[in-house]
């Protein structure tokens, strides 16, 4: 056997072995879903599949935020595709592509605020409770 | 190097059993992960969508190939497939979708024919069988939600999980749990049974242990048991089908008798099974 070869399975081998370490830093750090990406978290917190957003634009020069309550379909495509990405990178991912594309059908606004919903087990009550994230983009 | 050293503590086959041994690690690898691309398919069979519709028949193909032929090609072909999956679903991909792109980066890498090729990959699946277990436990531990049983009782909404779970509770506790639907105000989800207590300790400081009990030669045996026991225990609940045939497999080769060679047809039997309840000939049964 090749000794490039063999350095390069034990290479894989290291870093197999410390890449959980890193998902566990990243999960604390980052809130990411310690089911996926090959940490080997499977079963270590609940997965709870709601999760909601909500979108809220303000014109020039007002103060009041006005609702975005039917979103198109050009808007839905890139709702879908940041909520399943939120899913399970929390805030390793940001609902930019969304943004742009909201902020081009409603060119009225010139800030966007998104509100996103997660309920999530509380480890110290034991109760479900609601989070909120906001993000806000100025035009 | 440090690393072949530490690696030597993973040896112990029985002189003569490893050919054998790599050969039908390999073949129940490939009939597992071949039989899981159409599984998943067949559901949707109607609406398949071409990226899938590729995925399948590049899989299929590999997985013929690396059976006739033993080609290391094959499992090449087969984990860039895997790959391409992998990324197409990120970040939504299983573990178990890593660990088989894991095994095939290996396969691919290492022949079975040649000697040393063949001690390599089986101490690198068994390293890999001992770091899964050993943070498998860790991540239980250190988030938090087995602290008080938060996540076992959450996790009672799940029908297979309820089942295991009505037999450890009292009535009351049980019944107060499973009135929960897992909503904004529900709880709490904590639990004072000591014996759920006990069990739901005992899971993360079981994977914990298996590590180092795989790793000694003097404690390998009873690990193997235990781990083995524990796989089934988890399947009951959680019903990871395709986690736990790949990692079942993996485990195998830990004992030092050519053993999963004679488990050959009991894993095609399972996957025969599972192909049968799929497409409405058996009963159905509810697998991931």
């Amino acid at each position: 056997m090749s000794r490039s070869r063999k350095s390069a399975v034990y290479a894989g081998l290291v870093v197999l072995t410390l890449w959980p370490a890193v998902h566990i830093y990243l999960v604390k750090r980052f809130d990411l879903s310690p089911w996926k990406l090959a940490g080997w978290g499977m079963y270590s917190a609940p997965r709870i599949g709601m999760l909601g957003m909500e979108v809220y634009g303000r014109r020039d020069g007002q103060e009041a935020f006005e609702k975005l309550t039917v979103p198109p379909p050009e808007v839905r495509v890139p709702a879908t595709e940041f909520l399943e990405r939120y899913r399970w990178l929390r805030q390793l991912t940001r609902p930019d592509a969304f943004a742009r594309s909201v902020l081009q059908h409603q060119p009225q606004w010139h800030q966007l605020r998104v509100e996103v919903f997660q309920p999530v087990l509380d480890r110290q009550t034991g109760m479900i409770v609601l989070t909120t994230v906001v993000y806000e983009y100025p035009k | 190097m440090w690393v072949d050293r530490a690696l030597t503590f993973l040896d112990g086959d029985e002189p003569g059993a490893q050919p054998a041994k790599v050969q039908a690690f390999e073949t129940i690898f490939v009939l597992i992960v071949g039989t899981e691309y159409w599984l998943r398919a067949i559901p949707k069979w109607s609406g398949l969508s071409t990226a899938y519709s590729l995925s399948l028949a590049s899989a299929t193909l590999w997985c013929l190939l690396a059976l006739v032929t033993r080609w290391r090609i094959a499992f090449v072909g087969l984990g860039l497939t895997q790959a391409v999956v992998i990324w197409q679903e990120f970040p939504a991909a299983g573990n178990h979708a890593y660990l088989e792109l894991i095994l095939c980066c290996l396969c691919a890498a290492l022949s079975p024919r040649n000697e040393e090729e063949r001690t390599l990959l089986l101490r690198s699946v068994r390293w890999i069988v001992c770091v899964v277990f050993f943070y498998g436990g860790l991540q239980k531990l250190v988030h938090g939600y087995y602290a008080r049983g938060q996540y076992l009782a959450f996790s009672m909404w799940i029908g297979s999980f309820r089942d295991v779970v009505s037999y450890l509770l009292p009535a009351e506790e049980f019944a107060r749990l499973a009135a929960y639907k897992g909503e904004v105000g529900d709880g709490p989800y904590l639990v004072s049974s000591p014996i759920f207590l006990a069990l739901n300790h005992s899971i993360y400081l079981v994977e914990m242990a298996l590590a180092p009990g795989l790793l000694l030669a003097s404690t390998r045996r009873w690990a193997v048991c235990a781990a083995v026991a524990f796989l089934i225990g988890i399947e009951v609940a959680a019903r990871e089908v395709f986690f736990g045939l790949v990692f079942m497999n993996a485990l195998l080769l830990f004992v030092p008798s050519d053993l999963n060679r004679r488990l050959v047809p009991v894993f095609a039997a399972v996957l025969v099974l599972l192909i049968l309840s799929r497409v409405g000939i058996l009963p159905e049964v509810v697998f991931y």
